[in-house]
């Protein structure tokens, strides 16, 4: 029976596929002609031989302008990059290559085939422009990115960014020309399900993920040829205070990343076009020395303190400003400094020596959420400090090398300076493995402060950032009990294991202190401060144009005196719930710490706050007015929100709860927030782009400044 | 003991399809493995290639995706019959689970260019509460039919969606209450 319905099917089958393999023939050729795009004739075809020639610039090809490259006739000669005006464009092809790769350099215009002499490459990014409002201690901003196609064909632009890690991104909005369309917040492997149906689809669609806390990639899909897109992204975070100064900070550039051998979710660090080759799931291309590509930003800063504002400065950037009255200030970046490869970080002194604690409310119909900014009592600055064990540790990576790790040299000399009679100390490097200078702590004698200033003028930066051989190195020896162990980590922090390391810290803290020490010019600023969070103690930075001296002369002030421990807080009639941090953090001289909870009481009332300094008990007394019902600050849920996330992931790193992404997730969903788990997506579904498939062209971008590319970039196609 | 019939054929052809590079010998060594009656070799060859080809083309045609998926804008409109419309909060839901919301747009009116908010606790069931309020000068606001918003939609399979819209609140600059129609028109995608 079954032989005989095979053979009945064999001889069915003979005559019916030679006449469907007729059939889809024809069809097949059809469906090639119609669905070959303008630009798809990647891969150019066949080149005889060298050629040569000289190509006049098209009006209106400089840096920013979509080069008219669609309806030339030989599309596999086509610059890449349009030319500056009487620029001589060579354009090169080879003969002896039958058929040529696909590249990433440009889509549409076939392999990489020109040669310009100025560096400048096309990409889809083309300008930045940030806005901030700060009110208080509360910053609102808001981020535009300008994506444009300079090529010939359609393309989905994929960019590589950085934002605060306590941002509370809660607004997304896609614009093309006058309309705007806003971006819904879903749960992220949704929203990337409909991103890729709506790109494969041909329609217009923006996608926003999280990779890290401070890293997101921004995904623009069906770019037509000459078309611009803007994305529009607003989030709210709380400032940084700092011994006696407010810090606002926007990271421009994400440092290249180094991740341990067998990690794939890391962060990979390859060159351009070079993309899939790091074996990671997120990569950022980075620019050769000398490329550029037009890409620039602007920034404004929008202060209203509520006092006077004493005084200002920028040293990352030069910036200009203007002051309508005592309490307000406007800082605008210069345009000569709007190349994206540096943080940017203003800060500011309001009026009054030191500024009280302060509770801020809102209630809606969610609720009350406030947030308290904790002030340490000024006794403590009259107090003296215990004995130290000072452990520092220094990272000697490939990235810290050059102006980095000459900084965090000098830090380290200032610190061994600094060091008193009674105090020990230990000198640890890092990098692919690590080293300690003694075999124990050392006491803080003259002779042996000399002999580790001559082993740290030794150290330079190269190889890898295995991080965890420093954690180990720095937190596992014991403890000398009549000594107070504060240990100064001195680091860049480009890595991309960033959850490994804060669980190894939080396994192995004991009772030492963290102070951490972000060198360079776009450092892992979440890698950093939670690190000085996990740690219980406090984090500084120290920008290329800083005084590495003065930072360090500034933490020793602070270590200097004994901070606030073992703190405890009657909340009284606030009735407060869900406060974050969970764990209250000890209060060093000039670090207050910021809190944020919900609230349910309405009456005026007084929080008490209580510790130990030096042994002694210490109490404060806070008022707090809570019949206000007017007060509002609509920020607070958001930043309440964004602190209840980062709390469920600071949990995940060393206490692994299956339930913590579904918890992460529903926060996020409820107020409209980015994380981890939830992501934004547009579509606009009015109408189709024509053509193929768009080709991806992810956006290069320049390494921070003071990073050099030769030993942090990878141009090796395998690496992992 | 399994044969080397139609459906195995169609197996490889969606296997080469997936590979993006048909191997016949692999299909070949399959068919030696099932210990199937031997097919003449080119009779193979050119049922594999049939369907390889078949499935290749039918992957990249859009048609059979779209069935599983499509994209559609709806537009609402408010009718402030008259009466100056300087804000409103309305109520937009898919009844089944045949729509997901992927964007909302502004209005036509420069009243209400601006996209606008929703409440996300609500959009998690597919159903989006709008809200939007002008302050531009009264004689400058809509008062007839206007498009006041554009909600981007995904419709899941062939189902058909079952939308509403219930208009919640509609008032003047005064904040006075007004009296409106709300209606909304899936728009053609172009």
């Amino acid at each position: 029976m079954k032989a005989a319905s095979r053979r009945c099917f064999r001889l069915l089958w003979a005559p019916a596929s030679t006449l469907l393999a007729l059939a889809i023939a024809l069809l097949s050729g059809c469906a090639n002609k119609t669905s070959t795009p303008a630009g798809a004739y990647y891969g150019g075809g066949a080149f005889g031989g060298y050629s040569s020639r000289t190509i006049t610039p098209l009006p209106g090809t400089q840096a920013g302008t979509p080069p008219a490259f669609a309806g030339t006739p030989s599309p596999g000669l086509l610059p890449q990059s349009p030319a500056a005006a009487g620029e001589e464009l060579w354009v090169i092809a080879r003969g002896s290559e039958p058929v040529a790769q696909r590249s990433n350099e440009s889509p549409g215009s076939g392999a990489l085939l020109a040669r310009f002499e100025e560096k400048e490459v096309p990409m889809p990014l083309k300008h930045t422009s940030v806005h901030a409002s700060i009110s208080g201690y509360i910053s609102a901003v808001e981020v535009t990115q300008q994506f444009h196609n300079p090529y010939s064909s359609k393309i989905e632009a994929v960019y590589v960014f950085p934002l605060p890690h306590n941002a509370a991104v809660n607004e997304f909005i896609m614009s093309l020309g006058q309309r705007r369309i806003r971006g819904i917040i879903r749960e992220r492997k949704e929203a990337e399900a409909i991103y890729q149906e709506a790109r494969r689809q041909g329609y217009v669609a923006s996608l926003l993920t999280e990779e890290r806390p401070n890293i997101f990639t921004q995904s623009v899909a069906n770019i037509e040829p000459g078309n611009e897109i803007e994305v529009n992204i607003k989030y709210f975070h709380t400032l940084a205070y700092v011994d006696g100064w407010y810090e606002f900070v926007f990271p421009m550039a994400v440092g290249p990343r180094f991740n341990p051998p067998g990690m794939t979710e890391g962060i990979g660090a390859v060159a351009r076009g070079k993309n899939g080759t790091s074996g990671q799931s997120t990569e950022v291309q980075y620019l050769k020395p000398g490329e550029s590509t037009g890409h620039d930003i602007s920034l404004q800063v929008d202060v209203d303190a509520g006092v006077p504002i004493e005084e200002f400065e920028c040293k990352t950037h030069e910036v200009t400003h203007t002051s309508s009255a005592p309490e307000r200030l406007t800082v605008s970046l210069s345009p000569a400094d709007g190349l994206p490869n540096k943080d940017f970080v203003l800060r500011y002194r309001v009026a009054g020596d030191h500024i009280k604690s302060s509770l801020l409310t809102h209630r809606d119909e969610r609720g009350g959420f406030f947030t308290l900014m904790l002030n340490p009592p000024s006794e403590l600055a009259a107090l003296r400090r215990q004995p130290l064990e000072i452990v520092f540790v220094l990272d000697c990576s490939g990235s810290m090398d050059g102006r980095p790790i000459e900084q965090a040299k000098a830090a380290v000399h200032r610190g061994l300076r600094l060091l008193q009679p009674g105090d020990s100390f230990q000198l640890i490097t890092f990098s692919m493995t690590a080293s300690r200078f003694g075999r124990a702590p050392l006491e803080a004698t003259p002779e042996n402060i000399h002999r580790a200033l001559q082993y740290l003028n030794s150290l330079r930066g190269e190889g890898g950032t295995m991080m965890f051989e420093g954690i180990k190195a720095a937190l596992d020896f014991p403890h000398d009990p009549h000594r107070l162990r504060f240990v100064c980590f001195l680091t860049d922090g480009y890595i991309g294991n960033e959850s490994e390391i804060l669980g190894e810290i939080h396994q192995r803290l004991g009772d030492s202190r963290i102070f951490s020490f972000g060198i360079g010019s776009a450092v892992n600023r979440y890698l950093i401060d939670h690190m000085a969070q996990v740690g219980r103690g406090a984090v500084a930075y120290l920008a290329p144009r800083d005084e590495a001296a003065q930072t360090m002369e500034d933490f020793f002030a602070r270590i200097s005196h004994p901070a606030l421990t073992g703190l405890k807080i009657d909340w009284g009639g606030l009735q407060a719930t869900e406060i974050f941090p969970r764990e209250l953090p000890d209060l060093f001289v000039g670090r207050p710490v910021i809190l944020t909870g919900r609230f349910t009481g309405s009456q005026q009332t007084s929080v008490r706050v209580s510790g130990n300094a030096a042994g002694q008990p210490v109490q404060l007394e806070l008022p707090a007015n809570l019949t206000d019902a007017a007060a509002t600050h609509k920020a607070l849920p958001s930043v309440w929100a964004r602190m209840k996330i980062a709390d469920f992931a600071d949990r995940a790193t060393y206490q692994p709860d299956r339930d913590l992404p579904g918890q992460i997730k529903s926060v996020a969903l409820d107020y409209g927030l980015m994380s981890a788990f939830t992501a934004f997506i547009a579509v606009d579904s009015t109408r189709r782009t024509v053509g193929a498939e768009a080709r991806t062209v992810p956006v290069a971008v320049p390494l921070p400044e003071g990073v050099k590319y030769e030993t942090t970039v990878d141009e090796s196609p395998d690496r992992n | 003991m399994r044969t080397l019939d139609g459906s195995a054929i169609l197996e490889c052809a969606g296997r080469a399809k997936r590979r993006r590079r048909f191997r016949l010998t692999e299909c070949l060594r399959e068919r030696a493995a099932f210990g199937a009656r031997r097919i003449p070799a080119p009779r193979v060859l050119i049922s594999c290639f049939v369907f390889g080809l078949a499935a290749g083309l039918f992957a990249q045609h859009p048609a059979l995706e779209e069935g599983r998926s499509r994209f559609s804008a709806v537009d609402i409109y408010l009718d402030a019959k008259g009466a100056p419309l300087a804000a409103y909060q309305l109520e937009f839901r898919a009844t089944n689970t045949a729509a997901r919301i992927v964007g909302i747009e502004g209005g036509e009116h420069p009243a209400f260019a601006g996209p606008p908010f929703y409440d996300p606790e609500a959009m998690q069931h597919e159903r989006v509460i709008l809200a939007a309020f002008s302050a531009i000068p009264t004689d400058k606001l809509p008062a007839g039919k206007t498009r006041v918003a554009t909600i981007h939609l995904q419709y899941i399979g062939n189902q058909k969606p079952a939308l509403e819209l219930k208009l919640q609140t509609a008032a003047d600059s005064a904040g006075t209450k007004i009296s409106a129609a709300a209606s909304f028109e899936e728009r053609k995608t172009k």
